[in-house]
């Protein structure tokens, strides 16, 4: 798998576009990771699939990733530690039955070892899980004096909307 | 009012032909010009600033960030300034804000300014801006001649007008307590000493003390080993600071100023240790064009330009009479910083240098 | 042999107690020497942002996560807390935990100590807190009353810098006299905090409206429910002159909170007040030095005058090693500063101070219970300082005759505390919900900034039976004793829980909040009272251990903070506490070691 379709998939895995999954700065350290722990003969599986519905239709695109990914034992955990990486900053072990199956994630000496982490600082700033509540990671990306007195996002957003004139 | 900057520069030609600011419409324009150049300072500092990253390189980045808080300091004295003397400050159009590259809005011609990652070409274009008038030849403008230029435009019409001069709304300006995190303290302005205090806040932060007999090679009067003072050490009692000039001078020669050094010296004291690689390589002086066949990078920049926009809307309103809204302004800020460092973290596909977008600073007109 | 070194002052421990107490004294002229047991890693710029890095990067973002253990003064951490079998001490950490039940309470020991990780709460105590014995029959008298403390009130405000309206705090909007704080005096017409109140977070002002009229019944009697505003040590807009001072080594920075939504476990750009502030001011006299990474562990007394004749310490390089060698001082005062459990721990091991026994006695917190739930409109969770308002109203009143009182603090992180939402919950999300991409986006978007949760902070009685021993069976890496905990919480507070969680039911029914609370066995504070469970967290507010008294029979300090046994011992901290009530203890601790200081000060005139 490479960088380009690893975005790609995070993408659709994420509900946010590539340029935005680039902009957080700490996707090439997630491949990294991916690609370090995970045998690549797995990720090439799981890029081969992908490549096969991309081009789907939206709501096709969604049955078929759930068929052939998500709920693919050998895939879906993949997928979804992919997922969690991007909302949480956190890689997770994979399951002991699927390693028991599929395959022993890469365990050696090296920089990443498939044990629970956070990523890095970096990776815990970036989190889109605080992006998807409307806010931020706590410690981080402060929005300012006063701000948490302002009307909640999507209030103001809708309030907007029905108002335009500011 | 505003001027694009074509005309600005035949009128400040004009100005200089006749000896200076004689009317008070002159002072206003001035003044926003002032204004205009504080604020085209920020882009290049923060293009500089927002492509470093923050753990690795530190003291460049809170160097940098230093001079980004002064020069809003700066922007909100010149306010003051206007409008303690009447007058009606505009920040919200397309014409406040430069395109890149530009020459500074105050008849600066000898140098441009580009938007830049963090560079040896940056910190070049920030000592430029920041040059001490006395380090360069007499002929050449610089930010303390035009803000001199001003002081001597308000004491001629201090002697016209009396203290009418001062005639403007003081609950209109911006109180201290809404300036914080940089050198210096916002002071009321409420008649010739304090305008004039509040522009010497200006010129001595960016150039250090004005001065008119100063020696390059004379030791820099300090007792301890921490650098060139800027003047909000006597000004403010606030703790030492270079002026902004050897603040990047220290960051281009890649060494400290200490005890004995002077401008003729340089900095001699210990190394600053700066990651030239791990700055985002962000395309020089970004623009929309770079994005035209890329939806993803286009939309991001829409909505840092939206919340540039609304930057803009909200300090106008900040500065015509209601000083809180810098409170959400501050918000805004926040917001853009960090679609700014978004967009620069994006590589730009089949760029053979390897450049990174960018922001393009604009103010959509038709943003509502 | 080598002579020993002599002050004016030795302070035992650096935190906010050492450090007033060292600034102060430093300021008069005196030669100070502050003993820190922890690292000094916080006084640098740089070494704070390690501890910003060791924070993003823990697994477990609880109270102490930025500051590393360190096993050559080893600090609790609430993950040890477990329950606890009948006769077998729990001793997971760093405490020996003998029950009942487990005392949840953390605190931080390097340079700064507790402050590092506070949330920045000041409040004042009720006049009616400094006498409940007298008022309702429960627990301790204080020896001082409201107005002896209230001139070190206002210094402890302006010195650790209080952001909040005196309007505001005085309670006399609500209708319940027994709350009211008087603030104004003959000496101090005009009062006001240093800086304008904090804004209040939408959450806080949505529930004002939600609960404007609210009444609830307790003893009989009914009781208003009001939302107020909290004080809180957190850089805001100043008041005249007053300017805020922001972060040690880089003063540009926190000059005004950012909204970092990050007080506890550490202020990125300490914006809240730390003690790190105070040393550093205290540096700044030119009378005090700092050593970190020194130990107490014994005093030594003159038997001719009873006097504090040496402090001994163990001096270690490094954190990363058990070697130290022995140092010793001695100060004309000794101040002890190290937080309550360690000078308690530090008095039983030299056997100083003791007389009347009770030495470690009276270990209180603010047994604390949670309830949360779904609000039915986004509240913008998830934003701001920890909490902004509380609601204050039943903090005093005839029902303390039969049941705790209570302060309602409201918080403004969402389920970050119960269930460690975000990043702890969306996992669940994706396994189980098995939601991605547009979904998972949208379900958080629509359920997260919903979330909410109060927290009671439940009053605890002053009681012999809860305390800290030490036991050489139980020692750390240098040698130094551990504490021992015996600990058990009673009816009183928990018919308060009870009664708290009455009043949080009767809320979420007015609110129509979604209710998501859930008390089980599992939990370590899990209690029952009146066969209903409830659970309690620790507070971190570890008040009591060396109670201040009106005899040298009831107490281990006289009222103006010194040892009844030895006159050239101070002790300061919560731990001269003799109640807890219902305000975070940190204000009246500060306001106590002015208190202190100013006698400590008289003292050395002598």
């Amino acid at each position: 798998m490479n960088l380009g379709d690893f975005y790609q998939l995070s993408a659709i895995l994420t509900g946010y576009d590539e340029a935005r999954l680039q902009g957080s700065g700490v996707g090439e350290t997630y491949y990294e990771v991916l690609t370090t722990l995970i045998p690549s003969h797995i990720l090439t599986q799981l890029q081969d699939t992908f490549c096969t519905i991309e081009a789907l239709p939206k709501k096709a695109l969604d049955s078929e990733l759930r068929k052939q990914i998500l709920a693919n034992a050998m895939l879906g955990p993949v997928a979804r530690n992919i997922l969690k990486m991007w909302y949480t900053s956190i890689w997770y072990p994979m399951p002991t039955a699927w390693s028991k199956i599929y395959a022993v994630p890469n365990q050696s000496e090296q920089k990443y070892q498939d044990v629970e982490f956070i990523i890095s600082d970096d990776a815990y700033i970036q989190g889109l899980a605080w992006e998807a509540v409307h806010s931020h990671p706590m410690g981080a990306k402060q929005p300012g004096y006063a701000t948490w007195s302002f009307t909640p996002h999507d209030i103001a957003s809708a309030t907007a909307k029905r108002n335009p004139a500011k | 009012m505003l001027q694009n900057l074509q005309n600005l520069q035949a009128y400040l030609c004009e100005c200089e032909a006749d000896e200076g600011i004689t009317t008070l419409a002159q002072l206003h324009q001035d003044l926003q010009v002032a204004m205009q150049l504080e604020f085209a300072t920020l882009p290049p500092y923060l293009c500089a600033m927002y492509t470093i990253n923050e753990a690795t390189n530190p003291s460049v980045y809170h160097a940098i960030r230093s001079v980004v808080m002064e020069e809003m300091f700066h922007l909100v004295n010149a306010t003051n300034v206007l409008l303690a003397t009447g007058g009606t400050p505009k920040v919200n159009c397309a014409s406040f804000v430069p395109t890149y590259p530009t020459p500074l809005p105050n008849g600066e011609t000898w140098f441009e300014v580009s938007l830049l990652k963090f560079s040896k070409s940056a910190l070049q274009t920030f000592k430029n801006i920041e040059v001490p008038a006395d380090l360069v030849d007499a002929n050449k403008e610089t930010i303390g001649k035009f803000y001199e230029r001003i002081q001597r435009g308000m004491s001629y019409l201090q002697n016209q007008l009396g203290d009418a001069l001062f005639s403007g709304d003081p609950s209109h300006q911006i109180p201290a307590k809404y300036y914080y995190g940089g050198g210096g303290e916002v002071t009321p302005v409420t008649d010739l000493a304090s305008a004039n205090f509040a522009i010497n806040a200006i010129i001595s932060q960016g150039e250090g003390k004005p001065s008119g007999d100063w020696d390059p090679n004379a030791p820099f009067p300090l007792e301890e080993d921490t650098g060139l003072v800027d003047g909000d050490h006597d000004l403010f009692n606030q703790h030492r600071e270079l002026a902004h000039y050897f603040r990047f001078d220290e960051l281009d020669q890649g060494k400290r100023y200490v005890c004995g050094d002077s401008a003729a010296s340089g900095p001699t004291g210990p190394t600053i240790k700066i990651d030239w690689d791990d700055i985002y390589n962000m395309h020089p002086n970004p623009s929309k064009k770079l994005y035209h066949d890329l939806p993803q990078i286009q939309k991001l920049n829409r909505e840092f330009n939206l919340i540039f926009t609304r930057l803009l809307d909200e300090l106008n309103t900040a500065f015509n009479g209601q000083p809180d809204n810098l409170i959400p302004a501050v918000k805004t800020m926040y917001e853009l910083k960090y679609a700014a460092k978004t967009l620069m973290r994006i590589p730009l596909p089949n760029s053979p240098e390897g450049f990174y977008a960018g922001p393009t600073w604009e103010y959509l007109e038709d943003s509502q | 042999m080598k002579q020993c070194e002599h002050f004016d002052v030795v302070i035992v421990g650096g935190g906010i107690s050492g450090g007033i107490m060292a600034q102060q004294l430093g300021a008069e002229g005196k030669r100070v020497l502050v003993l820190e047991a922890g690292a000094d890693t916080g006084k640098t710029f740089s070494g704070y942002q390690k501890y910003m890095s060791t924070f993003f990067t823990n697994l477990i973002k609880i109270p102490n996560s930025p500051f590393p253990q360190n096993l050559n003064a080893p600090q609790p951490l609430v993950t040890d807390v477990s329950k606890i079998a009948e006769g077998k001490p729990s001793t997971n950490g760093y405490f020996v935990q003998r029950g009942p039940l487990p005392f949840s309470s953390t605190y931080t020991r390097a340079l700064g100590g507790t402050t590092l990780h506070w949330l920045g709460t000041c409040l004042r105590m009720l006049p009616e807190d400094f006498k409940i014995k007298t008022h309702f029959g429960h627990g301790l008298d204080w020896p001082i009353n409201y107005d002896d403390l209230k001139p070190y009130y206002e210094k402890a405000e302006f010195g650790i810098g209080v952001a909040g309206d005196a309007d505001e705090q005085n309670y006399h909007n609500i209708d319940n006299p027994a709350v009211h704080i008087p603030f104004k005096s003959d000496s101090s017409q005009d009062y006001d905090y240093p800086m304008e109140k904090i804004p209040q977070s939408y959450l806080d002002n949505e529930m004002h409206k939600g609960l404007e009229g609210m009444t609830v019944n307790l003893s009989g009697k009914d009781y208003p429910v009001d939302v107020v505003s909290t004080p809180q040590g957190r850089n805001g807009m100043p008041r005249g002159n007053f300017r805020p001072r922001g972060a040690v080594g880089n003063p540009d920075l926190g000059q005004r909170c950012e909204g970092n939504s990050n007080c506890v476990p550490i202020c990125p750009v300490q914006a809240k007040y730390n003690a790190l502030k105070t040393l550093d001011d205290a540096i700044a006299t030119g009378n005090v030095e700092i050593r970190s990474q020194s130990v107490a562990f014994n005093l030594e007394v003159d038997p001719s005058t009873n006097q504090i004749s040496k402090v001994h310490y163990k001096k270690y390089q490094s954190p990363d090693s058990p070697d130290y060698h022995c140092e010793t001082v001695s100060g004309t005062v000794v101040v002890l500063a190290s937080h309550a459990v360690e000078n308690a721990k530090l008095m039983l091991a030299s056997n100083v101070g003791n007389s009347s026994g009770l030495v470690g006695c009276n270990l209180m917190d603010h047994p604390t219970m949670l309830t949360w739930g779904l609000m039915p409109e986004n509240i913008g969770a998830f934003r701001g300082p920890g909490s902004t308002s509380g609601i204050p109203s039943l903090r005093g009143g005839e029902f303390r005759k039969d049941h705790a009182a209570f302060r309602i603090e409201i918080g403004n992180w969402g389920w970050n505390w119960p269930t460690g939402a975000p990043i702890a919950t969306v996992p669940d999300l994706i396994d189980e919900k098995n939601l991605y991409g547009e979904q998972l986006k949208a379900h958080i978007a629509a359920t997260y900034p919903r979330m909410f949760r109060f927290g009671f902070l439940v009053e605890q009685l002053p009681s012999v039976n809860n305390r800290v021993t030490i036991d050489p069976a139980y020692k750390d890496r240098l040698g130094n004793y551990r504490p021992v905990i015996d600990y058990d919480v009673n009816d009183y507070t928990r018919a308060g829980m009870a009664a708290a969680k009455r009043v949080s039911d009767q809320i979420f029914q007015r609110l129509g909040v979604e209710q998501y609370t859930q008390y089980d066995e599992s939990q370590p504070g899990y209690v029952t009272y009146q066969g209903e469970g409830y659970s309690y967290n620790g507070a971190g507010h570890l008040v009591g251990t060396h109670i201040m008294g009106s005899s040298k029979e009831n107490s281990v300090v006289n009222a103006n903070q010194q040892s009844w046994d030895h006159p050239n011992l101070y002790l300061v901290g919560c731990g001269n506490m003799p109640t807890i009530s219902t305000s975070n203890p940190t204000l009246t601790m500060a306001a106590l070691t002015y208190w202190a200081a100013d006698n400590v000060k008289k003292a050395l005139q002598n």
